[in-house]
C-alpha cells in the first residue's frame, strides 16, 4: 500500500529515525513524536471532538508507538503507521466515554461574530456527527473535521476508498435525516 | 416534503461549509512537551526491571538480610566456640583453633592453655 501521508513508503530517514529509536536513543524519539504529534492530534480531534480527550490520545499512541516499533515493516510510510495507531486509539476512546465532548477551536479574529457563528455550526455538526455509530462516524469525522481525502481515509482505516465513499454517503444522509 | 428536504440540504452544506473553513486545531508547544515528558516516563518504567526501581533497592536488601538471619541464627553461624572463662589469677599463655570437615560438616576446635 502507498504511504499518501508521508513522502514514500519507506523512506531512509524514517528507517534510520525508527532504528536510533529502537537503539533507546531518547532524542531521535522526542524527533519522531514532534515530527508527527500534530498529525495523530488533528485525527483525535476530529475523532473525538475534544481537546482533552485528544491529549490523552496522543499520549496513549506514542506510548504505542514506542512499544511497536519493532513491528513496523516499512510497508505503509511511519506516518501512516502511527496516524493509524492514533485513529484506533481514538476510536477506543470515544467507545470507552461513549460521549463527545464537543468544544470547537475558537480561532482569533477582529470581529468575533462570524468565527462564533461558526463555531456554534460546528459544534452542532459535531453533535449530530456524535450520534452516527461505527465507520460512518469515523469516515465523516476524518473526512469533514480533519479535512482527509478518501485515499487517506482508507489507508487509514484499511478499507477500500470505495467502502470510504459509501460510508462517507450513508452518514451524510443520515445527518441529513437527524436535521 | 421537497421543500422539507432542500431546507436539510440547505441546512447541511451550511454545517459541512462551517467545519470547512475552521482552522485545523494544532497541539500547542506546551502540551506537546507535557505530553512527551509522561510518555517517555512511561517508556523508562517500562524498560525497568521489573519490580525493582532505586527506591525498591532498600527494601529489597532489607528483606534479603532478614530472610538470610531467618535462615542462619537457627542453625548457628559457623564459627570457632567461645573461649572457656578464664579464673581471674589465669592468663592465656597459647590459643588455637583448628578447623576441621566432618562428614561434610565443619568443627571448630578451640584449644586454650591458661598459666
Amino acid at each position: 500500500m502507498d504511504g499518501v501521508l508521508g513522502v514514500r513508503p519507506l523512506s531512509s530517514d524514517e528507517r534510520g529515525l525508527a532504528d536510533r529509536v529502537l537503539a533507546g536513543d531518547e532524542e531521535a524519539f522526542a524527533t519522531l513524536f514532534h515530527r508527527y504529534r500534530n498529525d495523530v492530534y488533528r485525527a483525535a480531534r476530529a475523532v473525538t471532538g475534544s481537546h482533552e480527550d485528544s491529549l490523552d490520545v496522543v499520549q496513549e499512541t506514542f506510548v504505542k508507538v514506542h512499544r511497536r516499533l519493532s513491528t513496523w515493516s516499512g510497508e505503509a510510510a511511519l506516518r501512516t503507521w502511527i496516524v493509524r495507531i492514533g485513529v484506533r486509539t481514538a476510536i477506543d476512546a470515544t467507545r470507552k466515554t461513549r460521549r463527545h465532548r464537543v468544544d470547537p477551536a475558537v480561532e482569533p479574529s477582529h470581529d468575533p461574530r462570524p468565527t462564533l457563528e461558526r463555531a456554534a455550526l460546528v459544534a452542532r455538526l459535531r453533535e449530530l456527527a456524535a450520534r452516527l455509530r461505527g465507520t460512518q462516524a469515523v469516515v465523516l469525522s476524518l473526512r469533514v473535521f480533519d479535512d482527509r481525502p478518501t485515499r487517506e481515509i482508507a489507508e487509514l482505516l484499511d478499507i477500500t476508498e470505495a467502502n470510504v465513499r459509501v460510508q462517507l454517503s450513508k452518514a451524510l444522509r443520515r445527518l441529513k435525516e437527524m436535521l | 416534503v421537497s421543500e422539507n428536504d432542500d431546507r436539510r440540504e440547505r441546512e447541511l452544506a451550511r454545517l459541512l461549509d462551517a467545519a470547512a473553513a475552521e482552522s485545523r486545531p494544532a497541539l500547542s508547544d506546551e502540551d506537546a512537551e507535557q505530553i512527551l515528558a509522561r510518555v517517555q516516563a512511561r517508556v523508562r518504567a517500562a524498560a525497568a526491571p521489573e519490580g525493582w526501581s532505586w527506591t525498591a533497592w532498600p527494601v529489597g536488601l532489607g528483606l534479603a538480610a532478614t530472610v538470610l538471619a531467618a535462615v542462619l541464627v537457627p542453625q548457628g553461624i559457623p564459627g570457632p566456640p567461645p573461649r572457656p572463662t578464664a579464673a581471674p589469677h589465669e592468663r592465656v599463655a597459647r590459643e588455637t583453633v583448628l578447623r576441621l570437615e566432618v562428614d561434610g560438616r565443619t568443627v571448630f576446635i578451640r584449644a586454650v592453655a591458661y598459666e
